[in-house]
């Protein structure tokens, strides 16, 4: 089970409105695209979800397999089985990108450490996949990673990880073609009935690689339409501006 | 600016039994030796080498208006001193412990001398009595031209406080290294002024100051570089974490004279608050009075960067191991990894 349920959500960023009651249901195994033009909610609601601090709900909840996360903090709601692939992963010197894994996997262990030696495999294995240079384990965290790479990186923390849900805001913003395609690879990957994903994503290109289930369309802190994959394609042709009557009065159940 | 001689703070008490000891790592004080080099207790000025009075003579002369150099030079001398003579390439590095064995106020001088062309590395322990004491410490130094000094130095108190004076003085000579990391774990009171002379061309230093204060520690510390000399170069790097109560204050001076033409000097020095009743500052300055050199400085004065706690909060970690990563983190540019704090 990994089923992400939204109602009615209303966000505000200090005194600003963000997010104008969102509906949103993704059902384990499915992937839905979230599309938009700049500035209308859409990274709002990814951190909104993840539980950003910087963000406050002042109307309704999230669900997570019937679980109402909506007052929980952020570290209890990735231990849930919660993930958020950052449009910006923040850089920590500190710790090599291993270590940080391993943590991570500990905490979502119970604090029980799990055993290194198959860690290490694995995460060789998985860095092999998504063609990381093994050197970058032992890199500190993000430390001076291209764009790309701190992009793959985070879809290699999401495989080993093993989110049931997974939210990637962006993960296909300044790739090179060869690039998005280990990335799609990464995320296709960890396609199953146990894990579920929302895409947030500004171009088509990634959905050629990744095919949604659903694709979301979201105008004024709202999701104003909702369809298949073909609804992307569409877009493409036509932009947002045919869409803008749509904001009003929306329902996008 | 700097350290002030405040008897509040920091006072002279008359010293006459301080009892200590020392011991280094066989191996190293082996190497030493067999090179030519020694290490030798001193209990009056009459002891030292020719070339350890001339130094220590030197300094005295050129830090009168030092109020606690002078206190200091008033009690009766006794420490160590170093010599490590020209050309010698020390393979081990010199762990040498210096343990304070007796509650009364100390009075300890060391004296280094690493001859021209050679290398070493050396770490210094000094230890506190575990009930509360006051020591001053003086070091004197000579790192001779191209030579290289990576010299470590900890001052490792119980769980009394203590009330330490910690002064040194190194001189680095034509294109001379010195790298040099100084580690205060120590509780209570800490004033530290270390100075490193680039007095010849082609000299330079690091300087590192690495510092975790708790309780109601009060820590200043005071690192100057001196640029003497046409194209020497120099770094500080201060970072401190406060906890609790503690007071951090921490001044860094890249001083660039006249004739020092391609000098290149730069500082940073940051502390990260963690509890509200800490606090702190830095203040870097630079003192230049040459048109042709490169000289630059940051500091901050603050708590987590709430950006990257929240990324490692999103993996899973609990606030408290998220909060140690950045910790770690923070201090990462100034401590070696082994000596992070748990």
């Amino acid at each position: 089970m990994s089923t992400l349920l939204i109602k009615d959500l209303k966000v505000v960023a200090g005194e600003e409105p963000i997010l104008n009651g969102v509906n949103l249901e993704i059902k384990a195994g499915e992937v839905h695209a979230l599309m938009g033009p700049n500035g209308t909610g859409k990274s709002t609601l990814s951190e909104t979800i993840m539980g950003n601090p910087l963000y406050q709900i002042v109307e309704g909840q999230i669900f997570l397999d019937g679980q109402d996360i909506t007052t929980m903090s952020v570290d209890e709601r990735a231990r849930a089985g919660m993930f958020l692939a950052m449009q910006y992963p923040t850089e920590v010197v500190g710790i090599s990108n291993a270590d940080f894994i391993h943590a991570a996997l500990n905490a979502r262990n119970g604090n029980q450490p799990v055993a290194i030696l198959p860690f290490l495999n694995e995460l060789k294995q998985q860095m092999d996949f998504l063609e990381i240079d093994e050197d970058y384990a032992d890199r500190g965290l993000n430390a001076d990673f291209s764009g790309g790479e701190k992009k793959r990186n985070e879809i290699l923390q999401m495989m080993m990880l093993k989110p049931s849900f997974a939210i990637l805001d962006e993960i296909d913003s300044g790739l090179d073609i060869d690039a998005l395609q280990i990335v799609a690879k990464g995320i296709n990957a960890m396609r199953s009935d146990e894990f579920s994903c929302l895409m947030v994503t500004h171009y088509q290109r990634l959905l050629n690689y990744v095919v949604p289930d659903v694709v979301h369309i979201m105008m004024g802190g709202k999701i104003v339409k909702t369809g298949g994959p073909e609804l992307a394609q569409e877009l493409e042709k036509t932009g947002y501006a045919d869409l803008s009557g749509a904001v009003e009065g929306s329902d996008n159940d | 600016m700097g350290i002030k001689y405040d008897p509040q703070n920091f006072s002279y008490a008359s010293m006459t039994t301080t009892k200590w000891s020392w011991k280094a790592n066989p191996l190293a004080l082996q190497e030493l030796q067999a090179a030519g080099g020694r290490i030798q207790v001193f209990g009056s000025t009459q002891q030292l080498s020719v070339a350890g009075k001339r130094l220590l003579e030197s300094e005295l002369q050129a830090n009168v208006d030092n109020q606690f150099m002078l206190e200091h030079a008033q009690q009766s001398w006794q420490g160590l001193e170093l010599i490590l003579p020209a050309r010698v390439t020390l393979k081990n590095k010199l762990h040498l412990e210096i343990t304070f064995e007796a509650a009364q106020p100390s009075a300890f001088t060391m004296l280094l001398n690493v001859g021209a062309g050679s290398q070493m590395q050396l770490e210094r322990e000094i230890h506190y009595p575990p009930v509360s004491t006051r020591l001053n410490l003086l070091t004197c130094g000579k790192v001779e031209a191209d030579s290289r000094l990576n010299l470590v130095d900890r001052l490792q108190g119980g769980q009394s406080p203590q009330q330490s004076l910690w002064m040194a003085n190194l001189h680095c000579q034509k294109d001379a290294q010195l790298d040099w990391s100084f580690y205060p774990e120590v509780k209570g009171k800490v004033l530290g002024k270390c100075i490193t002379v680039l007095e010849e061309q082609g000299s330079s230093a690091v300087f590192k100051v690495g510092q975790f204060g708790r309780r109601d520690d009060w820590i200043g510390i005071q690192g100057l570089i001196d640029h003497r000399a046409p194209k020497t170069f120099s770094r500080i790097k201060m970072r401190g974490v406060l906890y609790e109560k503690a007071q951090v204050y921490f001044t860094s001076i890249g001083k660039i004279n006249k004739g020092a033409h391609g000098a290149n000097a730069a500082q940073e020095s940051r502390l990260m608050t963690i509890e509200p009743h800490a606090k702190g500052s830095v203040n870097p300055l630079l003192i230049i009075d040459e048109n042709d050199v490169q000289a630059g400085h940051a500091a901050s004065v603050g708590q987590y960067d709430e950006e990257a706690l929240y990324y490692l909060l999103s993996r899973g970690l609990v606030e408290a191991d998220a909060k140690q990563i950045l910790i770690n983190n923070f201090m990462e540019p100034v401590l070696p990894k082994e000596t992070v704090e748990k």
